[in-house]
């Protein structure tokens, strides 16, 4: 494994196990940090002959076509960012996908960057989670519209954000991927948005 | 609440979007070969119309891709969206 960040919490204090109840004495809404995963941003061309069959080949899933989808295995998740470029977020190590994909990919026109160190995945979660994006996020989180295995690129609380619903849980989650210079800013400011419905802040995984 | 449609994401919040003024502005092939007056025209010098105008949008916020849009410059409705490179729809009211 690569040292430094890499792995490490975006936060300069310990995040997890903490239980801030709101007017009502009730926490309706939870954080959770993911900051040990590997971030690769994939760029391709979906119409070049075995580009789909290479990627697959190394990640078990194909990188979607259509537009604000997502792809998931167990431990790896492909978003669509634009018409050629896809993200990814593993709990596989970056080293390894990063040499199979250069090998599947060789002489292939693609571009693949490590951007782990850059980016962490903070998890909103919980009853009230679709309100406290909303209060400062233009894009509807109603159900109806943003789907199992949507994800969408907007600006959450003025901060660019890739926010996917997560479909792997019984209750209504978001995974918000933030770039990490921004994510004290995020934090502060959904903090705050969750005073009056309270929250909990839940262990991070890994970091 | 300003509305753009992006070809490729829908309907989104203007905010997402950046301004690229007008479109169908070609670069000289020989700019040489311009005169200043030529040259600014090129450089600066934009129609600026009361009504409809082609312009180019960027989804900054999402996709990231361009695009044109024939809007009114007056109420901001938007009337048709079409790809970069493509040739733009009719336009009435000119």
């Amino acid at each position: 494994m690569t040292t430094g960040v890499l792995g490490q919490s975006a936060f300069d204090f310990p995040l997890g196990g903490r239980v801030v109840p709101g007017v009502e004495g009730r926490s309706d809404v939870w954080f959770e940090e993911y900051p040990a995963l590997t971030h690769l941003n994939l760029r391709g061309n979906l119409d070049e002959v075995d580009f789909t069959a290479s990627v697959t080949g190394v990640l078990g899933i194909a990188p979607p076509g259509v537009p604000n989808r997502v792809a998931r295995t167990s431990d790896t998740c492909l978003h669509w960012l634009s018409l050629d470029e896809w993200l990814i977020v593993s709990t596989r190590s970056a080293a390894l996908i990063e040499k199979g994909l250069a090998v599947s990919l060789t002489d292939r026109h693609y571009a693949l960057v490590n951007l782990s160190g850059g980016q962490t995945v903070l998890r909103i979660g919980g009853l009230r989670a679709r309100d406290i994006l909303t209060s400062d996020c233009t894009l509807d989180f109603h159900p109806r519209v943003f789907r199992h295995g949507d994800c969408r690129q907007s600006l959450l609380a003025g901060a660019p954000v890739l926010i996917r619903r997560v479909d792997e849980l019984d209750e209504v989650a978001f995974d918000l991927v933030v770039r990490r210079s921004f994510s004290r800013h995020l934090f502060d400011w959904l903090t705050d948005a969750a005073h009056e419905t309270g929250y909990i802040l839940r262990t991070s995984h890994g970091g | 609440m300003l509305q753009i449609e992006c070809p490729w994401c829908g309907a989104c919040d203007q905010s997402e979007f950046s301004y690229g003024g007008e479109a169908h502005i070609a670069r000289p092939k020989t700019p040489a070969d311009l005169s200043d007056q030529e040259w600014g025209d090129y450089l600066f010098n934009r129609e600026n119309p009361k009504g409809w105008h082609r312009e180019q949008w960027c989804h900054t916020a999402g996709c990231r891709r361009w695009f044109n849009a024939v809007r009114d410059t007056v109420t901001s409705r938007i009337k048709a969206y079409y790809q970069m490179g493509a040739v733009p729809p009719e336009e009435d009211g000119r």
